[in-house]
């Protein structure tokens, strides 16, 4: 393939997934510059490192990149976050992202409970949850097994739905 | 009950945040100019092709080095006295001029099978030398073919006065006896060749002789 043709391909995947790729990043690090410098990165590193794209689905191995790229910057940002699998600690009576002001009021909620989970648990929520990505499509891009993917989501869930409560944004009956 | 309490409201919840967090056009356009722009680079970057300075320099300072040694070996073979004596010296002793030995070939002019001569040499009575030959792959020498022997200064003193004693010499598979021709005097002078002819009709009646060349 000529270096025009991988041109074209990745600008044709960057129109298909550059927004979702964003997303996921920005639901992970809570900041936007820094989610748009991943977002392009991802796409350079996906042009050098084509040869190495076996076929199949594209959007999972971009997702993979992208999440690759996502655990460098947090592990360079905060590397004793990044080994203690900590959670982004945002809270309520922080200052709110711009991009966030577009969320509602339960959606702020729900987003700030998701940054104060473990991140393997925010992690598998967004793909799964937010991205809608199958188990098998998640498993790939976390390269987990399934059996992991499901795992950490049932944990996940129950852990945000703790979270949400400690927050008091839900009763304790759930 | 919450608006969180079920997992389908958590569902619309979680659907509702995807769409509303996005790029806007703006950036997304941005970004795309700016990924396109950073591969065009990197394609030139790739194309120029960076010529390998250090494997050359590498190599021209090997070469320098290489010279700074090998010469001086080179110059030592052709421009020092003694190692050419040495090699001359022991040329000359390997390939002796033609004054520095004598040959002596005698040619079997009889009917019977020689094997093997040998030729002993006397210088004022005395043995000097005894050199035999045969045909190296054992066959008989027959009429008209001829076994030649070549003396050095080494062996005798190649001018003057000396004896000559042939014996023809069996093979030792049968016998090894040795058959004493005849014995005559030859008197070495400037000459460096001189060629015999085996005579005779039985065994027991052999004689050697001289074969002038002038007659």
């Amino acid at each position: 393939m000529y270096r025009y043709d991988i041109q074209q391909q990745i600008n044709d995947w960057y129109h298909s997934y550059s927004n979702d790729i964003y997303k996921y990043i920005f639901l992970m690090i809570g900041d936007h510059d820094q989610s748009l410098d991943i977002v392009q990165d991802t796409f350079l590193r996906a042009y050098n490192r084509y040869n190495s794209f076996q076929g199949g689905n594209p959007k999972s191995w971009l997702f993979r990149i992208a999440r690759n790229l996502t655990i460098d910057y947090i592990r360079k940002k905060k590397p004793i976050a990044y080994f203690l699998d900590s959670p982004l600690s945002i809270t309520a009576a922080d200052e709110t992202p711009e991009q966030l002001m577009v969320l509602n009021e339960t959606e702020q909620e729900l987003y700030i409970a998701l940054s104060n989970i473990k991140r393997t648990y925010r992690d598998v929520i967004i793909l799964r949850k937010i991205k809608e990505f199958s188990i098998a499509e998640t498993a790939v891009v976390l390269n987990w097994t399934e059996n992991k993917v499901k795992v950490n989501l049932f944990r996940g869930m129950k852990a945000l739905k703790k979270e949400l409560q400690k927050e008091g944004y839900v009763h304790e009956s759930i | 009950m919450n608006r969180f309490d079920d997992n389908n409201n958590l569902d619309v919840r979680f659907k509702s945040m995807n769409q509303k967090l996005s790029m806007t056009k703006e950036e997304q356009n941005d970004m795309l100019h700016e990924i396109n722009q950073k591969i065009r680079i990197s394609k030139s970057t790739t194309k120029k092709r960076s010529i390998p300075w250090k494997f050359y320099v590498t190599s021209a300072v090997m070469a320098v080095i290489f010279m700074i040694f090998i010469t001086p070996l080179f110059n030592d073979t052709v421009k020092n006295p003694g190692s050419g004596e040495n090699l001359n010296e022991t040329h000359s002793s390997l390939q002796n001029s033609p004054q520095d030995r004598v040959t002596i070939e005698v040619i079997n002019d009889t009917e019977i099978d020689i094997y093997g001569l040998e030729l002993e040499i006397y210088q004022s009575e005395v043995l000097k030398v005894t050199q035999g030959a045969s045909n190296a792959d054992g066959s008989t020498v027959e009429k008209g073919e001829s076994i030649a022997f070549e003396f050095l200064e080494t062996d005798f003193h190649l001018v003057g006065e000396i004896d000559v004693e042939v014996v023809i010499v069996e093979p030792i598979e049968m016998g090894g006896e040795r058959i004493p021709i005849d014995k005559f005097t030859l008197n070495l002078s400037n000459e460096r060749e001189y060629l015999f002819e085996i005579n005779g009709e039985s065994a027991s009646n052999l004689d050697v002789t001289i074969v002038d060349e002038n007659q």
